[in-house]
C-alpha cells in the first residue's frame, strides 16, 4: 500500500487489520470496523481484495504425497550411504597402513645408505692410515 | 524435556528416536513413514519439481539419521526434521538456476497441485487464516497463477514461511522453531512475503 495513503490513521489501522486477517487473527470488533472502512476507502478495499486472493490462492493447493515406495527408497539410500562410509573407513585405514610401510621402508633405506656412507668413509680413512703407516 | 510434558505424539517420537539411537532401523523407518508426506510437501512447494523434491526429501531423512546423535529432544522432532527439510530446500534453490516452466495447462507435473478444495485439517492446530472474501471476488485461474508465479520469485526464507504457514498449516511459533528464528521474526517475514504477493496482484485486481 502507498505510504501517503497510510498516513491516514484509519487506513493505517485498516492495513494492519488486513495483514492480521491474512493470519486469521482479527477480532469481531476490528473486523466490523474494517468492513465499515473499506466501504468508504477504495484503496483499502482493493488491498483487502488482493490479500484475500493471496490467502485463498495459497490455501487452495491440494495435499501431495511422497508415494508408497518413498520409505523403501530412503532406507535403500541410507544403506548405501552407510556402506560407503564403511568402505571409506577401510580405505582410509588401508592407506594409513600403506603409508606406515612406506615410511618404514624409507627409514630402512635411509639407514642402509647411511651405514654404507659411514663404511665408505671409515674404509677410506683406514686405507689412508695404512698408506701412511706402510714403510717405503 | 521430561516425557510427561510431551504430547502423545511427542512421546512416540521420543521413543522412536531412542530406538533409532540404539540401532533399530525399523524405528527410523517408522519415522520416515510418519513424516514423509510433510517433508515431501515442503520440499515440493519450495522447489516446484517432483523429482527434485523427492531427492531433497530423501536427503532430508538421510541428514536426520546422520544427525540423530546431536538432536536435542527439547525441540519437537517434527520441527527439527522440517528445519532440515526447509534448509535443504533452500540450499537446493540456491544451487539451481531457476527459469523452469512449472505449470502446464494450469497443473504442475504429477504433483497434483491444482486449484482445488483447501487442505483438510491437520492433527496439530493450524492457524487457519480466515478472510472476508468480498462477494464479488472469486479466485480466477489467472489470479492464482499470478500468486504462484510471484511465490516462486520470493526470497527463499519468505517463500519458506508462506509454504509452512499457508500450505502446511504451521503457526508462527512453530515456524520459528523450524527456521531457528524468534516467532516475531517469522511473523514479520510472513507479512512481508504476503505484502510482496499482494503487490504482484496490483494491476490484475
Amino acid at each position: 500500500m502507498q505510504g501517503e495513503h497510510l498516513e491516514n490513521r484509519d487506513c493505517a489501522r485498516a492495513a494492519e487489520a488486513i495483514e492480521d486477517l491474512g493470519d486469521g487473527h482479527v477480532g469481531r470488533v476490528r473486523r466490523r470496523l474494517l468492513r465499515r472502512h473499506v466501504k468508504e476507502c477504495q484503496e483499502c478495499e482493493s488491498y483487502l481484495n488482493r490479500m484475500s486472493a493471496v490467502v485463498e490462492a495459497l490455501a487452495s493447493v491440494q495435499a501431495v504425497s511422497a508415494g508408497d515406495d518413498f520409505a523403501r527408497l530412503v532406507m535403500d539410500r541410507l544403506l548405501i550411504s552407510l556402506a560407503d562410509a564403511v568402505i571409506e573407513q577401510v580405505e582410509e585405514h588401508r592407506s594409513r597402513r600403506n603409508l606406515l610401510w612406506v615410511a618404514a621402508a624409507g627409514l630402512g633405506v635411509a639407514m642402509a645408505v647411511g651405514l654404507a656412507i659411514v663404511r665408505w668413509v671409515l674404509g677410506r680413512e683406514g686405507h689412508e692410515k695404512l698408506v701412511i703407516a706402510r714403510p717405503a | 524435556m521430561p516425557n510427561s510434558r510431551l504430547s502423545r505424539d511427542g512421546r512416540e517420537d521420543a521413543r522412536l528416536v531412542r530406538e533409532c539411537r540404539d540401532g533399530d532401523e525399523r524405528a527410523f523407518e517408522a519415522l520416515v513413514v510418519k513424516y514423509q508426506d510433510q517433508v515431501f510437501g515442503v520440499a515440493y512447494r519450495m522447489v516446484s519439481d517432483r523429482e527434485e523434491a523427492l531427492d531433497v526429501a530423501q536427503e532430508t531423512f538421510i541428514k536426520a539419521f546422520q544427525g540423530l546423535g546431536s538432536y536435542d529432544v527439547r525441540l519437537p522432532f517434527r520441527a527439527w526434521l522440517l528445519r532440515i527439510g526447509t534448509n535443504s530446500s533452500i540450499d537446493h534453490l540456491r544451487r539451481r538456476n531457476r527459469s523452469r516452466e512449472v505449470r502446464s495447462n494450469g497443473q504442475l507435473i504429477s504433483g497434483e497441485w491444482v486449484a482445488g478444495p483447501a487442505n483438510t485439517a491437520l492433527p496439530f492446530d493450524p492457524p487457519g487464516p480466515e478472510t472476508d472474501i468480498p462477494e464479488n471476488i472469486s479466485l480466477s485461474k489467472e489470479t492464482a497463477d499470478v500468486v504462484h508465479d510471484a511465490l516462486d520469485e520470493l526470497p527463499e526464507k519468505y517463500k519458506a514461511v508462506m509454504v509452512l504457514h499457508h500450505m502446511e498449516g504451521l503457526s508462527y511459533s512453530q515456524i520459528g522453531q523450524v527456521m531457528g528464528v524468534p516467532r516475531n521474526t517469522a511473523k514479520t517475514w510472513g507479512h512481508r512475503a504476503r505484502g510482496l504477493l499482494c503487490e504482484a496482484l496490483e494491476g490484475v485486481m
